[in-house]
């Protein structure tokens, strides 16, 4: 009984601090605009589910059925990893709040605390998925193609589908956290790719998102009605491109019958996270210092001896150290030890993360030689994307520090920061997008292609801008370390020209994508610049 | 003309009607507030949520006050916040460091950050350093530092630029009596030429420095006097009553009781009041600062009461 009482107390504490935050409320007006974007009116650019043919789009009328089963299954595969990223840091709360120690020395064990924080996120998680609920039957009113309501067939795919993934992530949240490797700008990185590469494969082996179940019986559904429907040509996703020269036919799917085999799927994916979730408790810190960097103090004489006992032998005056005055030359600012305090800053906090640090410096070096000396294809297509994609721990803590290390009021309260400090954050990002990058750029040179230098430039400029900015405007590494990955990921890795921000294909040189980037480029550092001034004056 | 003509001349430091109520809340941290400075060490005494920090955080310009405005030597700062950021050093009372560097590198940052001459900063950082006695620990992470340690490297950032306007929130949190003396002596020091601000409960920090006390309380100023002159108010006022045990009660709801030492034959009690509070009470001849601050916060407290 009082085991549970405590988990609810850890739970409701939890859920509490951090669904009364601006920033929950902006996550959740992004879930609604998610729920709204998911399901496309008739004239809509882009589809979210359909079969196509080359001459027609197959999808279902939207009714209670197919819309539930549709934004479910959008919803699933979506909230695991942005999801993640909203709860991953309820551990991490209580250590900077140092609520942690206190709650050390109760009598709480490690498995009710990790099992406390994993149903924590699991409910902030489930109050996005209700959000999006909610919404979805709004949308089939909105929509308008079918007025009847069917609850059981709105809400069972989100109960069957959703919420088990949900309580995954939850307690993945929770071990990432409680890892010493996975804690923070590491494990927010790890758990991208993780989700890149690993979740299709799961998604085939065992349907994961359950979305193979539903995706057969859709498409069984209308092939009867219409048999020129190909089955395996299924579009899942935010898709654009297809709707034109298209015409659109629809039929009805009366929702999803769900196979005992397909529970028990979803009933192990619950046993699965209860598993991570214990195996979080095991060699969980439990917020020792012993853990962390050791803490010094300073040396107490042992074994004090009476007042009665100290001889004083002579009075010493306490020693006098004299302040000498600076002069106005003295005081007078300079850009250069500005800018080589702040790279040092980023290299030095770069250095101390644990195997990162210094592996990863090791090979950005090793990167710049092997760019300069291979084959050009070779050097711009492969090693760039990975010069480039290792400092991004860097990288994600330009304009947070100042926030997260509690400096802000020493560093906004010294003149002029915004002219001086903010163009030294930025510059510094550039410079290291420069030298990790320069191994490639001297190989472009050498074949004289300048306007790959020129895209490579653009993409050094572009990066810590990115970085500047969102790390800025959110407080938090985390939005970057996000974006950039999946836009790395989805274009210099998978090859979409338009996002090849750093050059890496010779079609977008040519085509000119710079030229985009350098317009964002601009964007972005001018909204750094605003936002910081926004925290300077701010009060 | 040269930078110390110019501050010997221009050392004015204006907070005019100056109200600030934070964002969501109808309370007024600071209401109408007014305080005129000139050089020297002011104390700012007041109870916990008095408005003290707040006031030092709108001259530090950290934050705009809600109405009114702050001059220094005729700028107004709350415009220009600049025009005085390049002379300020300030401590906040609750400020944080960056763990991965060390003493002797964050020093150097926040030298880079205030715009001193990498030569001039690094003979400062070197006389800081010894000052706030951490030459041994300079090349241990700040993230290993202990509470007081931190909090020196705090003082120590403060007066990296050598700053015309020192405010300092609460300073000596943390220090051990001998780093608490050293500070209380610098400060004294510093005065000279420059306007200092010392926010603290601790009212013996403020006996031993400043020339000029403030009190606050509620967002309000209830004192503004030179020590002496704190004093004055309870010359006369100060008791020493000895009871027994089972008195106390009854006592302690009718008086101001600044102390009770246990003795053999009764409780003995320094009590602030008007009038005798009993025959057997004597009157003491040297009251303290902590005393007169008592009885300055308690009789707005009753005025208070009244007039609601």
């Amino acid at each position: 009984m009082n085991t549970l009482r405590m988990l609810f107390a850890i739970m409701r504490a939890g859920y509490l601090n951090k669904v009364r935050t601006y920033r929950f409320l902006t996550i959740l007006g992004l879930t609604i605009i998610a729920g709204y974007a998911f399901v496309p009116p008739p004239d809509a650019d882009y589809v979210t589910l359909a079969w196509v043919s080359t001459t027609t789009i197959y999808r279902g009328v939207y009714n209670s059925a197919w819309i539930g089963a549709l934004v479910a299954m959008l919803t699933g595969a979506f909230l695991t990893l942005f999801g993640f990223y909203v709860v991953n840091d309820a551990v991490k709360r209580d250590e900077q709040t140092r609520v942690g120690q206190i709650i050390a020395t109760t009598p709480l064990t490690n498995t009710v605390y990790t099992l406390g924080n994993t149903l924590c996120n699991f409910i902030v998680l489930s109050t996005m998925v209700a959000i999006i609920f909610f919404t979805t039957i709004g949308m089939q009113l909105v929509r308008g193609e079918d007025l009847t309501i069917d609850l059981w067939a709105l809400t069972s795919p989100f109960i069957v589908l959703v919420l088990p993934l949900m309580f995954l992530v939850a307690a993945l949240a929770v071990l990432f956290e409680t890892r010493f490797l996975l804690r923070g700008g590491a494990g927010n990185i790890v758990y991208a790719f993780v989700w890149l590469f690993s979740l299709p494969l799961f998604s085939e082996l065992i349907d994961l998102f359950g979305i193979l179940g539903i995706l057969s019986s859709m498409g069984a559904a209308g092939q009867a009605k219409y048999p020129g429907l190909d089955q395996n040509k299924s579009i899942l996703g935010l898709e654009w491109g297809f709707t034109h020269d298209r015409k659109l036919a629809t039929f009805t799917w009366n929702g999803m019958y769900w196979t005992t085999q397909a529970l028990q799927i979803r009933l192990l994916l619950i046993g699965i996270a209860l598993g991570i979730s214990l195996i979080a408790s095991v060699r969980f810190s439990r917020f020792d210092p012993a853990y962390e960097p050791r803490k010094v103090t300073e040396s107490i004489p042992s074994g004090a001896p009476d007042i009665n006992e100290v001889k004083i032998s002579a009075l010493v005056p306490l020693k006098e150290i004299q302040l000498r005055p600076l002069g106005d030359k003295e005081l007078q600012f300079r850009f250069g030890p500005m800018l080589l305090a702040e790279s040092r800053l980023m290299l030095k906090e770069y250095m101390q993360l644990p195997f990162l640090g210094m592996w990863g410096s090791a090979t950005s070096v090793a990167l710049i030689i092997a760019g300069l000396i291979l084959p050009l294809d070779v050097a711009r297509g492969i090693l760039l994307p990975v010069a480039w994609v290792l400092p991004v721990l860097i990288w994600s803590k330009m304009g947070t520090r100042e926030t997260r290390h509690r400096t802000d009021q020493l560093i906004f309260s010294s003149a002029d920061s915004l002219k001086r400090q903010l163009p030294a954050i930025w510059l510094a990002g550039v410079l290291l997008a420069m030298v990790t990058g320069s191994g490639v750029a001297m190989n472009l040179a050498l074949q004289s292609d300048f306007l790959g230098v020129l895209a490579w430039v653009v993409g050094a400029l572009f990066i810590p801008s990115m970085a500047l900015c969102l790390g800025v405007w959110t407080g938090s590494s985390k939005l970057f370390e996000l974006l950039y990955i999946l836009l790395w990921y989805i274009g210099p890795i998978n090859r979409i020209e338009i996002l090849d921000f750093m050059g890496v294909l010779p079609g977008s040189v040519d085509a000119g994508i710079w030229q985009f980037y350098i317009t964002i480029t601009l964007i972005l550092i001018g909204l750094a610049f605003i936002g910081r001034k926004w925290q300077i004056q701010r009060g | 003309m040269s930078r110390s003509t110019l501050t010997v001349r221009l050392l004015q430091l204006q907070v005019e009607n100056v109200s600030k109520r934070y964002k969501g809340s109808d309370f007024f941290a600071l209401s109408n507030f007014s305080l005129d400075l000139g050089h020297g060490v002011l104390g700012l005494l007041g109870p916990n949520g008095a408005g003290k920090s707040t006031l030092m955080r709108i001259i530090a310009t950290i934050t705009r006050p809600t109405h009114g405005t702050v001059y220094w030597n005729g700028i107004d700062i709350t415009q220009q916040p600049d025009k005085i950021r390049s002379v300020l050093g300030y401590l906040p009372q609750d400020f944080g460091v960056y763990p991965n560097l060390n003493a002797d590198e964050f020093l150097h940052y926040m030298a880079a950050i205030k715009g001193v001459e990498p030569k001039a900063a690094r003979k400062r950082i070197e006389d800081l350093l010894e000052f706030v006695n951490l030459l041994e620990a300079r090349k241990r992470p700040l993230g290993d530092y202990s509470g007081g340690m931190k909090q020196r490297i705090g003082i120590a950032q403060a007066l990296l630029n050598d700053p015309k306007v020192l405010i300092v929130d609460e300073p000596t949190v943390g220090l051990d009596t001998e780093g608490r003396i050293r500070f209380r002596h610098l400060l004294s020091e510093l005065a000279g030429e420059r306007v200092v601000i010392l926010s603290t409960h601790i009212v013996s920090d403020v006996e031993t420095t400043a020339n000029d006390i403030a009190i606050i309380n509620n967002g309000q100023l209830i004192s503004r006097s030179s020590p002496e002159k704190l004093l004055q108010t309870v010359e006369g006022k100060i008791w020493d009553w000895v009871i027994s045990s089972s008195e106390l009660p009854v006592v302690k709801q009718n008086h101001l009781i600044r102390s009770i030492i246990r003795h053999r034959e009764g409780l003995h009690l320094r009590v602030i009041a008007e009038k005798s509070p009993a025959q057997e009470a004597q009157q003491v001849s040297a009251p303290t600062l902590e005393e007169a601050y008592l009885y300055c916060i308690s009789t707005q407290r009753t005025r208070e009461v009244r007039a609601g």
